[in-house]
């Protein structure tokens, strides 16, 4: 994987960790990512699964803002 | 000179060659600081240095207009755009939570403030602003008398009037992000030609300068209903207005005297590039002020 900075690098390890904290999955194959540092939406995957969240991250890097953006969608599969 | 306005490292004046090789370099180090201010400010694009040149001549270019134009007009886009900033955002009617934010997070601020300031005074032979900053660090820090208490006073009062005593704000240390600005900001004051110093902090003032509406911002600091309705306390809205009233005319005289003195001096280039710098440290640091305020949350 490419990224631009460490600071994009942090971001990207915070937000895959907490992804997998928040729907119970051990990896995450797919992230599909949009906005700009005043906020930001993705969609994750896991194998069939999918959850969206919507998050902001602070100025080290670290998430100060998570949620799911709908709670009806993605969190239905058991983890493995 | 042109300066770097990631990191204020200097060129010869008008150099946007040697500053696009350096920005090019330094984003192909990954860092941070030099990624960042390409991303939000020309492109998100790798883009080599020939084609950057060009885009920077342009973004610094004043046309037809002053030094403070281009100020105003980069803050409106960074603070006050069609995405305006999160913390603006949550002070139009804002929470007990992000007041309190507020108050420990600028706490911080407004002792780097007096420091700033007070530099400027020191390094500066016009009188004019030495009056300009007198009055001030004054009006911020010092006060006028028991019956014109300084914004620092409001402050503390602001957060005692929502149930946090000022012995524990007094106490708390700075976030990462809150530290960083205000070492930085001390570090420019002691370094940048105070000009540039000048617009980098009273620029800052902009944030509450409710006129900038008339130049495009999509919003003001707050809601100004807020100072006379019912959700806050009247330390609060004492805080607030005080701003409300005084940063119009803070701001504007510090960018009159940016205009003058940028031009009779030949540091329109460090001017701009300081200010940029500036502000990007104060775009994490309302960020800050927002972090601090989730440790208020209910």
């Amino acid at each position: 994987m490419f990224f631009c900075c460490d600071l994009c690098l942090v971001q990207f390890r915070g937000l895959v960790e907490r992804i997998k904290r928040d729907t119970g999955w051990d990896h995450v194959d797919e992230l599909e990512v949009a906005g700009d540092r005043r906020g930001r939406t993705c969609m994750a995957k896991s194998g069939s699964r999918s959850a969206r969240f919507t998050f902001a991250f602070n100025s080290e890097g670290s998430l100060r803002r998570f949620g799911r953006q709908d709670a009806g969608s993605g969190g239905a599969g058991a983890p493995p | 000179m042109t300066k770097c306005p990631a990191c204020l490292v200097g060129f010869a004046s008008g150099d946007y060659p040697a500053l696009a090789h350096h920005l090019v370099d330094r984003a192909e180090q990954s860092d941070s600081d030099h990624v960042r201010w390409l991303n939000q400010n020309l492109t998100r694009e790798k883009t080599g240095a020939a084609t950057l040149e060009p885009m920077l001549r342009s973004f610094f270019d004043l046309g037809s207009g002053s030094v403070k134009a281009w100020v105003k007009r980069r803050f409106i886009a960074k603070f006050y755009g069609k995405v305006p900033h999160p913390f603006v955002v949550a002070l139009q009617h804002p929470s007990r939570a992000t007041l309190l934010g507020y108050v420990v997070e600028h706490q911080h601020f407004l002792r780097q403030w007096v420091r700033s300031c007070a530099f400027i005074m020191a390094r500066t032979d016009r009188p004019e602003v030495v009056r300009y900053e007198l009055d001030n660090l004054n009006t911020e820090f010092g006060g006028f008398g028991p019956s014109r208490v300084a914004h620092y006073e409001l402050l503390l009062r602001m957060g005692e009037s929502l149930g946090v005593d000022r012995g524990t704000v007094l106490s708390t240390p700075p976030l990462t992000a809150t530290r960083t600005a205000i070492e930085q900001w001390n570090e420019m004051a002691t370094r940048e030609h105070w000009v540039a110093v000048l617009a980098a902090m009273h620029g800052l003032e902009l944030i509450a300068n409710r006129e900038l509406i008339r130049d495009g911002a999509s919003m003001q600091y707050f809601d100004p209903a807020i100072l006379t309705g019912p959700q806050l306390t009247d330390a609060a809205k004492n805080f607030l207005r005080e701003g409300y009233e005084a940063d119009v005319t803070h701001s504007d005289e510090a960018l009159d005297l940016v205009d003058q003195f940028a031009g009779e001096l030949g540091v329109v280039e460090e001017v701009q590039s300081t200010f940029l710098r500036s502000i990007d440290l104060f775009d994490d640091y309302l960020i800050a002020r927002l972090e601090r305020a989730v440790q208020f949350e209910a």
